[in-house]
């Protein structure tokens, strides 16, 4: 195939290139002559990967890829320059003398130099670039950086090992703009092969366990990574070296993977990043992943968390949590990612200082190939979903692998097994389920509650202080304000029983009776006065029974008259009935209220006798004790109804006004609204005008169309047209040149035809109005012919008088509806 | 979605592409309009269909521009981007 596909290319047709194409996988387009020397470079690229491929036993260097990223690159021109002065050099050709072609970056200027003096020098020019390339930039294919590495390690140059990192940094950033799923698919398959000769290589020199040949990529990548990371954190700095350039290269793997199928290949892509020391090039490996970070974003939180931890774990101490903040930083998560991060490393540092050195790196493994999950992410993300909002992607990606994140942990303290093999949670479940001994169990079990615990408290954290800000506060108040009530209740209707008096007033009344008795009656002697005063107690007390039996509502009577009062006195004893008469002219006396009272037959007739006096009714009825709470009851009751009732009227009259006040503000911002939206239309014309080429041979007139048609479904009758002429008008208010306006009313596309008195006036109005927004759809304009004009409006013919809009208050826009979906406008007029 | 489009790429979108010169695509600049037209690629409809013949692949038609027309990438990203987005909204 080699030697079939060695076919210089400019011997290729057409018709060769493409079906050469065809065969690498790519479906290009049509070959043409412009297309031609696009094709013939990607066809070349193709081809020496293909040839890399099979040379890479041999530890030839990898110029493909180097030539790949350079295609469009300005930075890494240099390598591929060579190469790919031979393929374009024959497009080239054909079109020469193209000065254009300067502009390129310089390789492609050398190219047209150089191009037709090398067609034979092609193949060996091809042959050379590999060698020069694999010596200027490196990094992306595990050879050359393994083979570089090991002098380099030997020698021990850690700089030179950053700076080859460097410039695979760099050689990335050129790759990225390539979509190259041709290229990953070709990458992969070298690069799986490539893997097995570090693999061999470091095997010698680690004393670590032997790598597992996975059939998947991303498992060897996980090997790769778990390895590699575990030489690091074992053996320190030194071992640093060597393994970043296959760090850089899983990094460089891992970026043709950016069509992000592969979360566990961007999570190693974390790991790479934190796990690398922390070196100068640290930073120029991070600003690589930058880039891959923003687009695995749900992934990345989760495993620089797990990174995060991990280097917790291994790396005991603050360079961990340092290197986490860095990471983190650096990918510019935000905060609570870091918190994430924080709290992730610290619960895996707490969980894993029993471990022993290698469970960290099987550690590290498990969690780089449990790829959306790690224990302290899955659940802190479903905690801080909430608060952050900004990991809900990570929270569906983590869902269904909740349960398998036990599984890292549980590898942690098991046997270094084939652990990691199982890309799938099941079988890491398996896995655990074999090798979990008690002491894993528990330590799962205690790793796990101690993960739901802080996860548990933060999740209550979260809800304790939304519930009680908002909540309690208003329940607080609430509580506060029955009590209250109630015990003013109480108060109420305590004071009103007591108001409600009956027998505990008659001494009082007796009191009252006694003193001015003393004043009128002293010719009376003592027996007399006792008499009196008792047959006064018996008459108040019938009276009151009375009184109160009246209130109460089982007697009907309210009153007893005088002869009743006698013959009750009567009945008593025979000496009340001549006192009684006496009493009588006292109590008529007697201005003050001594709980009797005498009625006459009239309402106001004049008491100044005895005679007169009718009746006699008690002022203070003396009532049952139920009757007199019964009473109360019902007075404090409606003395509350009514006080509820007026502050319920004061709250409808508050709430009321607040409305009000609310509409009306809605109203005035609606309308700010539309103005703001109005003066953004006019800026936005300003600056989109063009210039219309064709001018000058005829007059132009503008001829406005294509977004004043909307309101057409809006208004009703007549007065739309006349709305937009007014919006017309009002644009072009500083252009006193429009001297007719013809609204088209059948017209689809809404054309507005305008007429203005010069090509001045016309331009200027077609500056204004050209590329203006009109109710939300852009306005085009165009000239048109004069006598076209006059043709279509005679009426036009006669106009010379320029326009005015007819009120200064922009009327016709307010009665516009934008397209935001403002509710009908309430433009004045 | 029409905010964050510069104006030119929204007139461009908003019309029917008709015989609109090469130069009315967005990010097509002076230069390189003109040289399009030497190409040949005088109005936008025929840089359409170049763009459609590499079967829309944006990278090929930037790799294309920049080799063959002379682009910065920053004119064969827009250029691509404004032609995408014609696609997207037209066909």
């Amino acid at each position: 195939m080699a030697a079939a596909a060695a076919s210089a290319p400019q011997q290729l047709s057409d018709e060769e290139l493409f079906s050469q194409l065809r065969r690498y996988g790519l479906s290009p387009g049509p070959v043409t002559e412009s297309t031609r020397p696009v094709y013939l470079k990607k066809l070349k690229k193709l081809r020496e990967e293909e040839q890399q491929q099979q040379h890479r036993p041999g530890g030839r260097g990898n110029k493909t890829r180097n030539s790949n990223n350079n295609n469009t690159a300005a930075t890494t021109v240099v390598a591929a320059g060579p190469a790919a002065a031979t393929a374009a050099g024959m497009g080239v050709r054909p079109v020469s003398g193209d000065l254009s072609y300067l502009r390129t970056p310089g390789g492609l200027g050398r190219m047209s130099a150089s191009g037709p003096e090398s067609p034979s020098g092609g193949p060996g020019g091809v042959s050379a670039a590999p060698t020069a390339g694999s010596k200027v930039l490196l990094g992306f294919s595990s050879d050359e950086s393994d083979v570089e590495a090991s002098p380099r390690d030997q020698a021990g140059g850690g700089s030179g090992a950053g700076g080859r990192k460097d410039r695979a940094s760099l050689q990335f950033r050129g790759l990225k703009p390539l979509s190259a799923p041709l290229v990953a698919s070709e990458v992969t398959n070298s690069n799986s092969a490539e893997r097995r000769k570090p693999h061999s290589w470091w095997g010698a020199r680690r004393p670590a366990a032997p790598e597992l040949q996975t059939p998947s990529v991303k498992d060897r990548a996980a090997e790769d990574e778990e390895e590699e990371g575990e030489d690091e954190e074992d053996k320190g700095p030194e071992a640093e070296e060597p393994l970043w350039p296959s760090r850089t290269v899983n990094g460089s793997r891992l970026l043709p993977y950016s069509c992000r199928e592969n979360y566990s290949d961007s999570e190693e892509e974390e790991d790479d990043d934190v796990v690398s020391p922390r070196q100068v090039l640290k930073d120029d490996s991070l600003s690589r992943h930058r880039p891959r970070r923003s687009h695995s974003k749900p992934v990345s939180p989760l495993s620089a968390k797990s990174a995060g931890s991990r280097l917790e774990t291994s790396v005991q101490g603050g360079g961990g949590l340092a290197m986490n903040d860095r990471a983190a930083a650096a990918g510019s998560l935000d905060r609570s990612r870091n918190l994430e991060e924080t709290a992730a490393a610290e619960q895996g540092g707490g969980c894993d200082q029993l471990d022993s050195s290698p469970i960290p790196r099987y550690r590290l493994s498990t969690k780089k190939l449990a790829p959306l999950l790690s224990p302290p992410l899955a659940d802190l993300d479903s905690s801080l979903d909430s608060s952050t909002g900004s990991l809900l992607k990570t929270n569906n990606h983590i869902g269904g692998g909740a349960f398998s994140v036990d599984s890292p942990r549980i590898f942690s303290n098991s046997l270094p097994p084939s652990a990691p093999v199982a890309a799938s949670s099941s079988l890491r479940i398996n896995h655990s389920n074999h090798t979990g001994s008690n002491h894993t169990y528990l330590k799962n079990t205690y790793n796990k509650s101690k993960l739901s615990e802080p996860e548990e408290e933060l999740l209550q954290q979260f809800k304790r202080e939304e519930v009680s800000p908002t909540g309690g506060f208003s329940a607080h108040y609430l509580s506060m304000f029955l009590l209250t009530a109630a015990c003013l209740f109480f108060l109420i209707l305590g004071l009103t029983y007591l108001g409600m008096r009956g027998t505990g007033v008659s001494e009082d009344g007796g009191l009252s009776i006694k003193n001015p008795f003393d004043e009128t009656f002293g010719e009376l002697q003592e027996s007399e006065k006792n008499l009196m005063m008792n047959t006064l107690y018996k008459l108040h007390d019938r009276l009151a029974q009375l009184a109160g039996d009246h209130e109460c509502g089982s007697s009907s009577q309210r009153t007893l008259s005088v002869q009743e009062a006698a013959a009750y006195l009567k009945d008593l004893g025979p000496e009340y009935k001549d006192i009684f008469n006496t009493s009588l002219q006292w109590i008529l006396e007697n201005g003050k209220d001594v709980g009797i009272r005498c009625v006459g037959n009239g309402p106001e007739e004049e008491l100044t006798n005895i005679t007169h006096v009718q009746f006699l009714q008690s002022t203070r009825p003396q009532m049952s004790f139920w009757c007199r709470f019964r009473r109360a009851f019902i007075t404090v009751t409606h003395r509350l109804l009514l006080l509820c009732l007026g502050v319920v009227m004061v709250c409808v009259v508050l709430r009321y006004m607040k409305y009000r006040w609310t509409k009306e503000e809605e109203e005035t911002r609606q309308m700010y609204d539309m103005v703001v939206k109005i003066i953004d239309v006019l800026r936005s014309h300003n600056e989109a005008c063009q210039e219309n080429k064709d001018l000058q041979p005829y007059m132009p007139i503008p001829h406005v169309r294509d977004s004043l048609i909307q309101p057409h479904d809006r208004e009703i009758g007549d007065q739309w047209h006349l709305a937009i002429q007014e919006a017309i008008l009002e644009k072009c208010s500083d252009n006193d040149g429009i001297v007719h306006i013809a609204v088209d009313k059948n017209s689809r596309e809404g054309c507005v035809y305008v007429k203005c008195l010069s090509p001045e006036y016309a331009g200027k109005a077609f500056k204004a109005l050209h590329g203006s927004w009109f109710d939300g759809k852009l306005v085009t304009v165009k000239y048109l012919r004069l006598d076209r004009y006059h043709h279509r409006f005679p009426q036009a013919l006669t106009c010379n008088t320029p326009l005015k809009p007819s009120n200064k208050h922009m009327n016709s826009m307010s009665h516009l509806r934008l397209r935001t979906g403002l509710a009908n406008s309430q433009g004045g007029s | 979605k029409m905010d964050h489009m510069s104006p030119r790429l929204r007139a461009f979108l908003s019309e029917p592409i008709g015989e609109k010169d090469v130069a009315w695509v967005d990010g097509v600049s002076h230069e390189l309009a003109i040289n399009l037209v030497t190409k040949g690629f005088n109005k936008a409809y025929i840089l359409l269909g170049q763009f459609l013949l590499m079967h829309k692949n944006e990278a090929e038609f930037q790799k294309w521009l920049i080799c063959c027309c002379g682009a910065t990438e920053y004119e064969a990203k827009e250029s691509s981007n404004c032609l995408k987005e014609w696609c997207a909204c037209f066909l």
